[in-house]
């Protein structure tokens, strides 16, 4: 049998794009502005930027980057087989509408605004499942950004039943600083705690007459606009006044919640920091480092490294009303969101101006659901704040849990963010040496792989070279080069286990190898 | 002979089991009263019989059900109750001795297997042998498979069960009734079995993944299900396009509150999925809706998925519901939300699949106050809401008004019935007032089921602030959980004119915001709840009950209690409300009665309210509790007190004296009862009942025929003014018996009646 593997495999051809898996021999070219203007500065710099990638990189990349979720075998191999030359293109249109991306990017917004139901956010579960389940919906139905963050902000009511109010809840402290703080971090993707302090008191200013109302139920919270407290403060004659972060100063109506007046100027398609937070926070996302870095740490003295593409980002944003999409379509569209990860330079130069696609792990979520995805098999998450416990269903995916507090051993080992402060840094990609044992040889992952129902599947008698393909369109979502299938050749013939063995421990090294564990 | 009796008892005090022989065991009244957690279905059709478990602590020797209402019948069927973790282990050593006694007899017994027995076969025959039964060993397999698995815990509020056969009569009104076990031990609390008239199914498990079809039951139905820890419930069924769906889960309907779960309620969640598996609605209870209500149009002929959830996946025995299903209508607001006593008014119905749009409603015959109403709804369908009825002038709102235009002129006293039509809308009335004329205005919009969560403004004529109230508590709307209308109560400081302003103070409107806004003189009244209401004593006792007064326009008068139209020996100690207080608890004595069948009871308070007597009866209640934390008063349909046990020999405990006991904050008082003599070894002791914080009882002598407790009233706790009852406990102890040494569960005082309450007063000096 085992001599039949190795016969098969010897035999087996390849073709010149299954010799050169991860990247196309093409020079990149620029096809739309926002390459222009990297490529103009790479050029600038002399940095000559990565070939394109391969379709079998971006296929994986890009249901890793759009859906946080690896393509099955069937999906890389209908992709890889598909000889239109727009397939890229339609993939991405087919993944921007796919539920996936809501679960994905609800994840994503989960992290910004802290969605977790203990200390010291304490949203408790409830109102952290509806928080979660109206910012994932919001995704779902591609509402303009604009109206998801005005809604945030000026949304009064029950934290259980009108979940944006959660906005308000989920921080750290509740006065009114504080609150600005948070605004300031989330919409405008700048740290307030810098800014001078008449700065940030009269940004609080439209803070001040925010309310928290408890009820007779446990845990519910009304946030709304204190007019009590307002009118009180206007019949004894101290006006309310606040001022803009851009030094323009209010006078406050006591009868008008003065989050309204906020959110107007925040919005508005002049203002500085609206549009451009986002437009860099998204670049970040799917090019692993802001135009300005960090995202989330817009300030004078850090600025752009490409001032005209952010403009460029900023602008289309507004032209297309808000619609993030847009803004996702673009850039994954591009030459530069298409390049190899294979640099063509050591500069740093080259990685701060997205010279190539940055290698990056995965993140925990992702990783143990492309585990799971991979093998068949699922995780079990409960939470024992709510009484009785609850217990997430087994075909609830990772990057889908709506609450922060409901954890694993796996998810905090590969850095899943406590989501305590809303910072983009709080996610912990960077690799230990812990995190390659539990890969390499813990129970969870060995139970995995030997109780697996897909991999049990997969490793049928027939044909090796089959199998041998189907594993690394599943595990890899590419096809196996030649070179790949001599080594496991060798394998089996060197080693006197069976067949079964030889193709398990194949899976167990390709989830261990960089490009399963990887972005790339 | 035996009425003489009862009266003594009545009026003398607290009876003790007196006979040592009665001593050798914990007589039945320390024996807790069954305590009903669920039922499963909790409802059925007409004309159908169905088994119904019914689940909860206690419920050992279930003999009878009582059910308010008619046209339900029902048997009791077995009790099962689960070995517990201690029955398991005395099973557990019984066996590991006998196998002993078993190997010791055959050193070279089985070799070691399964549990130390040798394999199966082996512990079956040790087991055997130890005399244990085929059903023991299930129970122990039970307990071990349910220790093991992570989901589930041991949970003994919801353990044990009773099956129920409920016959329900073809003609049997549809609607709710309340439903209460009858135990050796006494009557259960209430819970809500439903009658209707679709056709019903129950769940089958597992549909977690692979969706229970009811494509062949059809709709319009109702589907009975129960979500267990870690369950997820789903079902599948055809739609033609256009179909106008409608499903209505009833879960916090049914179970209100749950006192060990956090949330308190089973918060179930609907989601809709179409044929390509898109979730396309979804629905939670909101404010004006205790349970969800998902509407969805079909866009296309299919097969779609509806699935039942906990909102944060908990599940338990009691999480339990009734879900409709079908192009059935449904309500979700009416208007105006009451109307004047006397009147006939027309309702403007709002919701889906509704047959008419306008409903008459005779309301002449209402007394004034809040009803819940049925509306026909087509042949199959009932829907109950609140509605108001009051003795005051009423009126529309007018347009001028809701468009904000102008203030509304209106003339006191009025009851305007408006709605906040748009977001943050202002409606705003304008009345002519006198100096130091005082006013209320009250809103009454979330207890009548709006969502409206009001806020009341009131300004004069220059538009000055003069006060504003966002939420005002009503301890009487016990399913309301955000108390949201509000009310203003004010003296005006001038003659002149003065605007009210009405709106949302979450800034939120729409067809669905009604109110009633009531702007009037004071009109001083009162209410009252009385809690439990289910009552179990034995014969010739007393029990204690807590009557709660919702006093209303600033009456603060003493308030007398007493029963309505109750049978003979019948009496209440402490029966009074003192002036500026709230609750009282007080006790009910009962008499020496042969009587079997739960007893209904009725309590009136009376009062002098502006020279004239006014008379209310008390609405009985359930005091449950939320999240370990809230209480919230639910009415129920009944006051119920059950008779158990009887014929032991019961010396009376005498209160000696006449007259409050009086004691000053940070002072002590004696208060002496009577004893009759007790049997030898026998011990008493008195101790409060839920007293008062600060009240204590010092220090207890207890001599040959007399009984003194020291009671002590803690200063600063305290306050002088504070009227109320002691409520005491007695309770024996056994110090030696028949046997010369008892063991130490039998030395462990139990109670064995509660006495006569006795009134008490804080006073300033002795």
């Amino acid at each position: 049998m085992t001599a039949t593997l190795v016969l098969v495999l010897v035999l087996a051809g390849v073709d010149e794009a299954r010799a050169r898996p991860f990247e196309s021999p093409a020079e990149a070219v620029p096809r739309g502005r926002i390459d222009e203007l990297v490529f103009a500065r790479l050029k600038e710099l002399g940095i000559a930027p990565a070939h394109l990638c391969s379709d079998e990189v971006f296929v994986r990349r890009v249901y890793l980057d759009v859906l946080g979720t690896l393509p099955t075998a069937q999906e890389a191999r209908r992709f890889l087989t598909d000889r239109d030359p727009a397939k890229r293109r339609a993939l991405i249109d087919d993944l921007l509408r796919r539920p996936e991306f809501a679960d994905y990017w609800a994840l994503k917004w989960g992290d910004v605004l802290r969605i977790k139901a203990e200390f010291p956010i304490n949203l408790w579960p409830k109102a952290a499942e509806a928080y979660h389940r109206w910012v994932r919906t919001c995704i779902r139905e591609n509402m303009p950004y604009d109206r998801f963050v005005r809604e945030m902000l000026t949304a009064s009511g029950s934290n259980f039943r009108v979940p944006q109010v959660n906005f308000y809840r989920a921080m750290q402290a509740k006065e009114a600083e504080a609150i600005a703080r948070s605004v300031a971090l989330s919409f405008m993707g700048t740290r307030a705690e810098k800014w001078p302090q008449e700065q940030l008191a009269g940004m609080a200013g439209f803070f001040q007459y925010l309310g928290y109302k408890s009820t007779n139920e446990w845990k519910e919270e009304i946030i709304l606009f204190d007019l009590g407290r307002s009118l009180e403060d206007a019949a004894a004659g101290r006006v309310a006044t606040a001022i803009l972060p851009d030094g323009t100063a209010v006078q406050l109506s006591a009868e008008q919640d003065p989050r309204r007046v906020f959110a107007d100027w925040l919005i508005d398609g002049r203002n500085p920091w609206f549009g451009k937070n986002i437009v860099n926070r998204i670049w970040s996302w799917l090019l692993g480092r802001g135009i300005i870095h960090e995202p989330d740490d817009i300030r004078p003295d850090n600025r752009p490294v490409n001032g005209p593409l952010l403009t460029c980002l900023e602008q289309e944003l507004v032209a297309a009303r808000y619609d993030l999409k847009h803004i996702y379509r673009l850039i994954l569209n591009s030459t530069t969101y298409q390049l190899s990860s294979i640099a063509r330079s050591d500069r740093p130069e080259g990685r701060e101006n997205f010279a190539s696609y940055p290698l990056r792990r995965l993140e925990a979520e992702v990783l143990v659901d492309a585990l799971c995805q991979v093998t068949g098999t699922s995780e079990s998450y409960t939470s024992s704040i709510p009484e009785p416990y609850s217990f997430i269903p087994e075909d609830l995916r990772s990057i889908a849990l709506p609450d922060g507090s409901i954890t694993s051993l796996f998810l905090e080992l590969f850095g899943r963010p406590a989501r305590d402060t809303g910072l983009e840094s709080e996610r912990n990609n960077r690799v230990s040496a812990a995190q390659r044992l539990h890969m390499l040889n813990s129970s969870h992952v060995r139970r995995k792989l030997e109780e697996s129902p897909k991999l049990r599947q997969l490793l049928q008698p027939g044909n090796p070279r089959e199998t041998l393909t189907g594993l690394y369109l599943t595990i890899l979502s590419r096809w196996p080069v030649e070179e790949e299938m001599r080594i496991v050749g060798d394998y089996a013939q060197a080693e006197t286990v069976g067949r079964r063995e030889v193709f398990l421990d194949l899976a167990w090294a390709l989830i261990n190898s960089m490009e399963f564990q990887y972005r790339h | 002979m035996y009425a003489r009796r009862s009266l003594f008892c009545a009026a003398m005090g607290v009876t003790l089991i007196g006979a040592a022989p009665a001593l050798a065991q914990r007589p039945p009244l320390a024996q807790q009263p069954p305590h009903l957690a669920y039922l499963y279905p909790a409802g059925g059709q007409q004309g159908v019989t169905l088994q119904v478990t019914a689940g909860g602590q206690y419920l050992t020797g279930a003999k009878g059900v009582h059910v308010s209402g008619a046209g339900l019948q029902v048997r009791v069927g077995k009790y099962h109750r689960p070995m517990t973790v201690g029955e398991a282990a005395r099973l557990r050593n019984k066996m590991d001795e006998t196998r002993k006694e078993m190997q010791g007899d055959k050193p070279d017994g089985a070799a070691p297997g399964q549990g130390g027995f040798g394999g199966p076969g082996a512990f079956r025959k040790v087991a055997k042998a130890a005399g244990i039964t085929e059903e023991q060993m299930d129970q122990m397999a039970d307990l071990r498979r349910r220790m093991n698995d992570p989901k589930r815990k041991l949970n003994p509020a919801v353990d044990e069960t009773v099956v129920l056969q409920v016959t329900i009569a073809a003609d049997a009104r549809p609607g709710e009734r309340e439903l209460r076990l009858v135990t050796e031990t006494g009557l259960s609390n209430p819970l809500t079995f439903q009658v209707g008239s679709l056709p019903e199914l129950t769940e089958t498990e597992p549909n977690d993944k692979i969706p229970d079809s009811i494509v062949r039951a059809g709709l319009p139905l109702v589907i009975n299900g129960q979500i267990l820890p870690g369950d997820v419930d789903r079902f599948a069924f055809e739609m033609r396009k256009g179909t106008r769906l409608v499903a209505a889960a009833s879960a916090r309907e049914l179970i209100p509150y749950l006192a060990d779960a956090v949330p308190g309620w089973f918060q179930a969640a609907l989601t809709l999925f179409d044929p390509q598996g898109e979730q396309v609605a979804f629905a939670e209870g909101t404010d004006s809706q205790l349970d969800p209500l998902l509407h969805y149009e079909a866009p296309e002929d299919g097969r779609y998925v509806l699935q039942v959830r906990d909102s944060i996946y908990r599940g338990r025995e009691d999480f339990v519901y009734r879900l409709r299903l079908g192009e059935v209508p449904m309500v979700t607001s009416i208007f105006p939300l009451g109307t004047a006593q006397g009147a006939a008014v027309e309702l403007e119905l709002r919701g889906w699949n509704l047959p008419e749009r306008r409903l008459a409603l005779d309301a002449r015959d209402r007394s004034p106050g809040l009803h819940w109403i049925s509306l026909l709804l087509g042949p199959q369908t009932a829907y109950r809401v609140p509605f108001a009825v009051d003795t005051l002038p009423e009126r529309r709102e007018q347009d001028a008004n809701r468009d904000g235009r102008r203030a509304e002129a209106i003339s006191l006293p009025v009851v305007v019935n408006g709605r906040i039509d748009r977001p943050g809308q202002w409606d705003v009335y304008r009345f002519e007032g006198q100096a130091g004329q005082e006013i209320v205005a009250e809103v009454w919009a979330r207890r009548l089921n709006s969502p409206l969560d009001a806020v009341l403004r009131l300004t004069d004529g220059e538009g000055k602030h003069l006060g504003i109230n966002d939420d005002h508590e009503d301890l009487g709307a016990g399913l309301t959980t955000h108390q949201a209308d509000s009310r203003l109560c004010f003296t005006l400081p001038s003659a002149g004119t003065y605007h009210l302003h009405l709106g949302d103070a979450q800034q939120a409107g729409g067809a669905d915001y009604a109110y009633r806004l009531r702007v009037a003189p004071p009109r001083p009244d009162f209410e009252l709840r009385v809690v439990p209401a289910s009552l179990t004593a034995r014969p010739g006792t007393s029990v204690p009950i807590s009557v709660l007064a919702l006093r209303k326009d600033g009456f603060a008068g003493e308030i007398g209690l007493r029963l309505k139209q109750a049978p003979s020996g019948f009496g209440l100690s402490g029966g009074r409300v003192p002036a500026g207080q709230d609750r009282v608890r007080l006790t009910l004595t009962v008499p020496y009665s042969m009587q079997t069948e739960p007893l209904a009871m009725q309590l009136e308070g009376y009062a002098t309210i502006a020279g004239q007597e006014v008379r209310r009866t008390a609405v009985p209640a359930e005091d449950l509790m939320q999240a370990f934390i809230y209480h919230h008063l639910v009415p129920a349909d009944e006051w119920l007190l059950h008779l158990v046990g009887g014929g032991y020999y019961r010396p009376t405990v005498k209160l000696l004296g006449t007259g409050p006991v009086r004691l000053t904050p940070g002072g002590t008082t004696e208060v002496r009862f009577a004893l009759p003599s007790l049997p030898p070894g026998v011990k008493l002791h008195l101790q409060l009942n839920e007293p008062p914080e600060g009240l204590t009882i010092g220090q207890t002598r207890i001599t040959l025929n007399e009984a003194v407790i020291v009671l002590r009233a803690e200063a600063g706790k305290v306050p002088a003014g504070l009227e109320g009852n002691l409520i005491l406990d007695a309770l024996v102890e056994r110090t030696a018996g028949p046997e010369a040494d008892p063991p130490r569960a039998n030395r462990q005082p139990f109670k064995v009646g509660t006495l006569p309450a006795v009134p008490f007063e804080i006073t300033d000096r002795n």
